[in-house]
Parts: C-alpha cells; sequence; structure tokens
C-alpha cells in the first residue's frame, strides 16, 4: 500500500495525461515492494556501531542545547549576528582613537593650546562697560582692550592708529555726550552766552 | 522505506541494500548537518535517493537480470512473456527517472520513490511548497515523451 497516494489536485493544474503518468510511476513503485533481507537492519547497527562518533562542530552543539530549551535557531543566528557587529563597530572605534593619538604625539604642539586662552577675557572684560551708561568708559574700553596678551607682543599698526585718534580723557573735554561748553552738538549741553 | 526506495531508483536488490546501509552511514556521519524542523525520515530518504542515484551513474551498462524483480520471479504460474515485458518496462521507467535533471528527478524520486507527500518534500528540502509542486508538474511534463513513447510500442 502506497504511504501517500497521488491525487490530481497535487498538481495545482487539470492534465489527465500528466496525472496518467504520475499513476504510471505510483504503479511502478507499487510493484516494487519487497521486502529488505532480514539481516539488512544488523547490518546496518553494526556499521553505524564501527563509525567513530560524528564530529559536531561547536556551534550545532549550543544550538542544539538551545533548541531543547525552545530557542530557535535563527533567533540564536540573529543574536550572534547582533553581537558580531557591536563589538566590531567598538573595535573599529578604539582603533580609530589610537590612531589618532598616536597622531597628536608624534606631531609637534598645536598652537591651539596656547591661543586659545587668550581671547577668553577680551571679550568679557571690553563689553562689560557700555558707552550710553557712562561718557568715560567708552575711551577705557579700547585702552583696556589694548593691554591684552594677544597684542601687547606684537603692536600692529592698527594700534598705534586707534591710540593716536582717540584723545585721553580728561575734564576740559566736552566731546562727550554730557559734555557742556560752547559746543552744542552734544545732548547735554547748554548755552552760556548766547542768551540775554 | 530506504531500502525500497533505493530498489526503485537502481533496480536490483544488493544494491539497494549496499546503497541504504551507506545512506544511513552518511546520515551518521553528517548528523550535525541535520535541521530540527524537517522530519528525519524525509532527511534520510533524500540522503538515500542522492546515493542511489549516485551509484546508478557509476553502474556499467550490463544485462538486468536482477531487475527482473523478486515477486515477479516468485510466481510459477506468470507468463514469461510478461515478466519480460513488465521487467523493461520498469527498467525504462528508471532511465527516464534518472535522466531528468536536478531538481525534476528529487521530486519525482521523492515523491513516487519515497512515498513522501509534497509537503513532506517541501519541508525536507527547505523549499516553498508551491516551488515543489511546480518541480514535480515540469518532471512530469519531461517524463511524458519518454513514457508516452515506451507505452505506445
Amino acid at each position: 500500500m502506497i504511504r501517500h497516494p497521488y491525487g490530481p489536485d497535487e498538481l495545482d493544474r487539470t492534465d489527465p495525461e500528466l496525472d496518467g503518468l504520475a499513476e504510471q510511476l505510483q504503479d511502478y513503485a507499487s510493484g516494487q515492494r519487497s521486502s529488505p533481507p532480514v539481516d539488512l537492519a544488523a547490518r546496518i547497527h553494526a556499521a553505524v556501531d564501527a563509525e567513530p562518533d560524528p564530529a559536531v562542530g561547536w556551534w550545532a552543539r549550543f544550538s542544539g542545547s538551545m533548541a531543547s530549551r525552545g530557542v530557535p535557531a535563527r533567533g540564536l543566528a540573529a543574536a550572534a549576528v547582533v553581537t558580531i557587529a557591536i563589538v566590531g563597530a567598538l573595535a573599529i572605534g578604539s582603533l580609530a582613537d589610537l590612531a589618532r593619538e598616536s597622531n597628536n604625539v608624534g606631531t609637534s604642539p598645536s598652537p591651539s593650546v596656547v591661543v586659545s586662552p587668550s581671547p577668553s577675557p577680551s571679550p568679557t572684560i571690553s563689553p562689560s562697560p557700555s558707552p550710553t551708561m557712562t561718557p568715560d568708559p567708552s575711551p577705557t574700553s579700547t585702552q583696556s582692550a589694548s593691554p591684552s596678551p594677544r597684542q601687547t607682543p606684537a603692536p600692529s599698526p592698527s594700534d598705534d592708529d586707534g591710540v593716536s585718534e582717540t584723545p585721553e580723557p580728561s575734564d576740559s573735554d566736552n566731546s562727550g555726550p554730557g559734555g557742556g561748553g560752547d559746543d552744542n552738538s552734544g545732548p547735554g549741553g547748554g548755552g552760556s552766552g548766547s542768551g540775554g | 522505506m530506504i531500502y525500497r526506495a533505493c530498489l526503485r531508483i537502481l533496480g536490483r536488490p544488493h544494491d539497494a541494500e549496499d546503497v541504504a546501509q551507506e545512506a544511513f552511514l552518511a546520515a551518521f556521519r553528517s548528523i550535525g548537518g541535520f535541521r530540527s524542523e524537517g522530519s528525519v525520515r524525509g532527511w534520510l530518504m533524500r540522503i538515500a535517493t542522492r546515493q542511489a542515484f549516485r551509484r546508478l551513474a557509476q553502474r556499467r551498462p550490463t544485462a538486468d537480470i536482477d531487475a527482473v524483480g523478486e515477486p515477479v520471479l516468485a510466481d510459477s504460474s506468470a507468463d514469461p512473456t510478461r515478466v519480460v515485458v513488465v521487467a523493461e518496462r520498469r527498467g525504462e521507467i528508471r532511465d527516464a527517472v534518472a535522466a531528468l535533471p536536478d531538481p525534476y528527478r528529487e521530486t519525482v524520486a521523492l515523491r513516487f520513490f519515497g512515498e513522501l507527500s509534497l509537503a513532506e518534500i517541501a519541508e525536507t528540502t527547505g523549499r516553498p511548497l508551491n516551488t515543489v509542486k511546480t518541480h514535480l508538474r515540469r518532471g512530469l511534463e519531461r517524463l511524458r515523451p519518454a513514457l508516452a513513447a515506451e507505452a505506445d510500442r
């Protein structure tokens, strides 16, 4: 008796000729049903016993033990791929850091270490006195900015121009916004001799 | 079942015994490659059919006296002419299936000689069920000229 008899619906297509061929093959198979010799099983057992234990790889052993606990092998493989990717990325990152450090040690000291603290005090000090509140700090602000460590070692021509153009603050100076006297250009100035 | 499948492919009982034994040994050696989602029966059957076709390809063309078949010879009342005709017909079917290219040969052999269902073949080979159906249909279509011509004679 055939274990799974052929059915015409197996091909998903009606073709009597193909069905006839399939039945021919099935008849051939059912005609060849002689049982094996009685000693065949014993011979196979003896041959298998004579074989050394099959070499099972570590992955097959590991996945087999996990499969017995209900963990599918595909999940294990996906977890292994993700782990390998993370470890590889970390290794590449650490190698890049090492290469960057070795490049820094081999070259001369970078000037960025010396230059970086110099601009930090100048902007914090100079803008603090606003010229609108008091008239005096406007020239002092330029003077306080001039002795910054960047400008003292190598005075540029622009510094000289600034010093020559900006007058020193004095009591007789009326050019400022709060000045009085004959100059009426200032907002706080008042006439002294024209009225009357 | 393994022995019968080998006998259907090879046609000679002694060769079928040898190949069945070799198939079990090969399965024992490669037990690590067995996928747990497939059936052991299908896995063994696939190994056995491959070994049998390999043995068939190595075999020299000789007079196939063994292939007449024990059940036919055991029947003393059988017509000798009919016995010879049946034996020839069996040989033609074997040769036609063996001449198929893979994967059609494997599918036809597992389906009819190994008596596996289409679902079992799909599970064993790791192919989709529709692909297995297509392989079976194309295998039968390729068998049609050879077997139909032989049947007409």
